[in-house]
This record gives structure tokens, sequence and C-alpha cells, in this order.
């Protein structure tokens, strides 16, 4: 700890503008390179030049992985945060908590940690008001006194994971669904088609948290729709598993950096988009003939399963000139939900340093910002966790709901 | 806050009545504006213009300049007015609030003005139906003949960039 220096990430920030130059400079020198390559005079020299360039790009992506890494702090930080919310709230409700912490060492990006503090409080604040029985409560169903919180952390691929679990009461899926009847959130007889699942869901939904009574029934829903949205603007997911009697988990996938991402690049109406690898699962041949529709939404069959499909020149207004030829599915997985977007080209693969949208545009939905290709040619990054719940959760697709039901 | 912020970036001089201000003239959309010289950082030639789909109207798009992304906007939508941008626009101004750098489309830049106080018309005084954007109006002599003169429609950077919906 002696060793550290703090450094305002604002200057990291601009560090990582100046590597994105250096990449523009050295492309730049590329292309003269290349030209000079047709004309062929000095051979050489130009190989020579080419070689040096090349060792350029190499120490350019190192100092962006440093400047990158030296954004990075552990989670542990945050964590001690909360070993002091869960002593005090535990004290607050009069119930026995131990908490058990794992990967307090799992490194995320200082925008991160700073965002999470608050969405994990309310948490963990939420396992132990409405999770954790009593300690009588407890030991009446035979189990220890002493009720387990679990915070865990772990990297999975360019993501990081965060587990809140508890060996509460777990949640009343039932209960969560009248709630969201009685609220008027969802006709009754949509609320009957619901799978277990799905009503667990509802736990998400803005409105159902305001009321002390469903509080009372349900244990939980206290600020979750608002825990949902923050997570999901940092780029995230959350979602839920409970079990009744046996306790409640509440997993947060985070990407572990804002800065940089590995992106598929592709083109819609001849516009270049980014589409963050991490949600990218496969890209496939698309076949307008294999498109149906169901319920006013356009749906493939995949591999024997449906999938759904968003045409992103539809979505975002764009003509199309051809008619559909040669077009490709970009298949996007985030949690436990798919969805295709239909492309027109897959360019390939590259690292892109995400900028962020002037504060002018932050009220556009759909994209976590921008990123210069070089050439100023910009690419919108495409923001996926947006995308799918304006797909899956948004006012349209209650209405898709209500309607299939 | 903002009224102070108004005072001070168009022209700290001239409520004391003394001193002149720089403003940039550009024309767009066959209207002319002023901008606050201070305020203008750099004139480009137009970047590759990249749409931002679902954006208002009057964001043309985002551009990149030295690998920064910046917001374009149409300054006649902006404002309301009937005209609409020329295409192609010939210059971007990239104004400054201090907080966030803009791209303005422009036809041309006309010259820079040092206009006093008396050429002045501020909206407030005027109590037409201006747009939150527009400091007043500035008279400057015109260009094609000497006796007449030109109006200027003075653009506050601040409420412009702070401000926008």
């Amino acid at each position: 700890m002696a060793n550290s220096v703090r450094v305002d990430i604002r200057k990291l920030d601009h560090l990582m503008n100046v590597v994105g130059e250096l990449a523009l400079v050295r492309s730049a020198i590329g292309r003269i390179v290349d030209r000079f390559k047709v004309e062929s005079m000095h051979r050489q020299s130009l190989q020579d030049l080419d070689r040096i360039g090349r060792g350029f790009e190499r120490q350019l992506s190192e100092l962006r992985t440093g400047i990158l890494d030296v954004r990075m702090v552990p989670l542990g930080q945050v964590f001690n945060k909360l070993a002091r919310v869960v002593r005090q709230a535990a004290r607050e409700r009069d119930k026995q908590v131990r908490l058990v912490v794992t990967g307090a060492n799992t490194e995320v990006d200082k925008l991160i940690v700073e965002e999470l503090t608050d969405p994990l409080m309310h948490l963990i604040r939420n396992a132990i008001d409405h999770g954790i029985e009593s300690a009588d409560a407890r030991t009446r169903v035979a189990k220890p006194a002493e009720g387990t919180l679990a915070l865990n952390a772990y990297h999975k691929g360019s993501n990081v994971v965060i587990e809140v679990e508890d060996d509460g009461g777990g949640m009343n899926a039932h209960k969560l669904r009248e709630a969201a009847v009685s609220r008027g959130l969802l006709s009754a007889d949509a609320g009957h088609e619901l799978t277990r699942q799905e009503m667990l869901n509802l736990v998400f939904l803005p409105g159902l948290t305001t009321s002390s009574e469903i509080t009372d029934m349900s244990g939980r829903g206290v600020g979750m729709d608002v825990v949902k949205t923050n997570i999901l603007r940092m780029g995230g997911m959350i979602s839920v598993a409970s079990e009744q009697g046996i306790g409640t988990k509440i997993t947060v996938t985070l990407p572990i950096t804002l800065a940089i991402i590995r992106a598929l690049i592709v083109t819609v109406a001849s516009r270049a988009f980014a589409l963050p690898i991490t949600v990218v699962r496969e890209a496939i041949p698309y076949d307008p003939r294999e498109v149906r529709s169901i319920q006013g939404r356009d749906v493939i069959t995949l591999r024997g399963k449906t999938l759904a499909i968003c045409d992103l020149a539809r979505l975002f207004g764009f003509r199309r000139s051809n008619r559909g030829e040669g077009r490709f599915v970009v298949v996007g997985s985030m949690g436990n939900r798919e969805l295709g977007f239909v492309v027109d080209q897959l360019v390939g693969q590259e690292d892109v340093i995400i900028k962020a949208l002037g504060k002018s545009l932050s009220a556009v939905n759909g994209f976590a910002g921008a990123t210069d290709l070089g050439d100023q040619e910009v690419a919108l990054v495409l923001d996926a966790p947006a995308l799918f719940t304006e797909y899956f959760d948004g006012p349209d697709a209650l209405l898709a709901l209500e309607t299939r039901l | 806050m903002r009224t102070t912020a108004q005072k001070a970036t168009l022209a700290p001089g001239l409520d004391s009545g003394s001193g002149a201000v720089a403003v940039l003239a550009v024309l767009a959309g066959a209207e002319a504006y002023g901008f606050p010289l201070s305020a203008v950082r750099e004139i480009l030639v137009p970047p590759p213009l990249t749409e931002v789909p679902r954006a208002p109207e009057h964001f043309l798009g985002v551009i990149s300049v030295r690998g920064q992304i910046i917001t374009l906007i149409d300054l006649p939508k902006m404002l309301n007015l009937e005209v609409e941008q020329t295409e192609p626009y010939g210059r971007v101004l990239l104004v400054d609030n201090g907080e966030e750098l803009i791209g303005v489309a422009v036809d041309r830049v006309i010259q820079v003005y040092r206009m006093e106080s008396d050429q002045i018309e501020f909206a407030s005084s005027m109590g037409a139906d201006l747009s939150e954007y527009v400091v007043g109006i500035g008279r400057v002599p015109s260009q094609s003949s000497a006796d007449t003169e030109d109006m200027l429609i003075l653009i506050d950077p601040v409420s412009l960039l702070g401000g926008m919906k």
C-alpha cells in the first residue's frame, strides 16, 4: 500500500485518448507505406519501416493494456464497506448473520466499483431485512440459528460475476404475481401463464416496489427496479433465483472494464455498428423465407428452437437498398435470453475503445457509446442490455406478452 | 445559475457599458449567427458524419475529432426555424461551454466582429419569443452596402450545450 499513488481517473482517460491518437497515426503511416510499396522504389527501407511499424503497434497495445490495468481495483474495496452494512443491518433487525466473502481479489474497473456500491448495498439490506429469518424462525425449521449471507465474485470471460446469496426464506413467486396483478402491472390472465421464473422476475418491475404491503407479503422488491436500472446502465445484467424455504441468489454480471471491449463490427444499411463480443454467441446466414411471425414478432427456428429476431435497420428506421439477400443474423445472448439481430454484413472483430456519447445524446436509448474505427470513421456501439430490455421488457414487450395470452 | 453563465460567456465587458466582445459570424441555412469567439475552439472542414438513429432531429449525428466523439447539431433546426441546414454544410464549429465540446454545422464563416454593447439588443429587453439559446440580436455593418446593417442571431453557447433536450 505504501507504494501506491492515487490518480484522477480523468488523467487515465486522457492517456487512453492519446493512445487512440497514436493508433490512428500508426495506421496513417501504414497507409503511406502501402502507397510507396506500389511505387516500389526503396524496397529495403520500406520493409524496415514496415517492421518498425509493427513493433510500434505491439508496444502501443501493451501501453493500452497497461493503462487499463491501472484502472483496475479489487472488489474487496466495496466488500469491506458492505461488511459494515451487514453488521449494522443485522443488529437493527436483531438477526444473526454470518458474512462469507469469496473472490475479494477479483479486479474490475474503478468506475464500475464506484457505481456498484449502492446496488450491492441495496441487495444486502434486502437479504437481511426480508430474506434471512429471525433466529427463532430458523430454529423452528431446523436451520442453523445464524443465517449465512454469501458474497461471491469471480471472472467469467471478460465479465465479472457477483453473487449475493442468502439461506433465508426465499421468495414467494405466487405472491409476487398476485401483487403485480393487484397493482395492474399484469392482467390476471397473463399472470396465470407465467412460469415460476417469470414470476420471480416480476420483482424487477417498477411499481411493484412502492407499497409496504408487498414488502410485508412477499418479502422482496424494495427498489429492485432501481438496482436493475443501475446495473443495466453499467452494461450489466441481473438475475434472480430463489427457492422458498431455502434461500435467494441474486446474480449480477458486469463487464470488467467500460473503456475497451472486443466487438464484432457489422454494417446495417451501409452504416457500421459495433456489437460487444461478450453478447455474441454466433452469426448465421439470414434467410427471409424462414422468418415466421408470432404475434407481430419475427422469429426463426435455430436448431429446433425458436429465436426472436430484431431487424436493426427497421429498429433504427433505416431504408435498405437490397431485398435481404446475403444478410446475417447475429445471435446475441444475455443471461438466459437470446435475440437475433439482423445485419447486412459482418466486417470482423476488433478491440474498440468505447467513448461516451456527449451529454446531449444521453437520452437516446440503445447505444453504449461510439468508437473511432480509424480514418475518422465512427461506429456506434450497440448497448446490448438496453436493446434486450427494450425488446423483452419494454412497453411493447409487455403488450406482446398480453396478446400472446 | 444560467443567467450568470450567460453573461459570463457572451460579454464580460458588456454590462459595464465599456469594452467590446469578439463575435464570430457564421452563415447557416440563410441566416447569420454570432458566437462569442472565446467559446469557439476550432473551425473544421466537416469530418465524416455518423448519424445517430433515434436522436432528435436537430442532432445531425456524431463526428470524431482527434479521437474524441463530438455531437454535431443543426443550428436552424435547434432554434425551431423553418429553414433547414443546407447540405452539404461547409464548416463545423467546435464550441465549448467548459463542460462539453459540441459541433455546430454551418455553411460558411463570415468574419469576426468586435461588437460594442450598443450594437446588441438583448433578448430580455426585446420581449420577443426568442429561443432559449439566443442571447439577442446584434447589428453589424452590412457587407453588401455601406449604409445598411446586417443582423446576427447571437447564440448563448452555455445554454446551447448544457440545456439541450
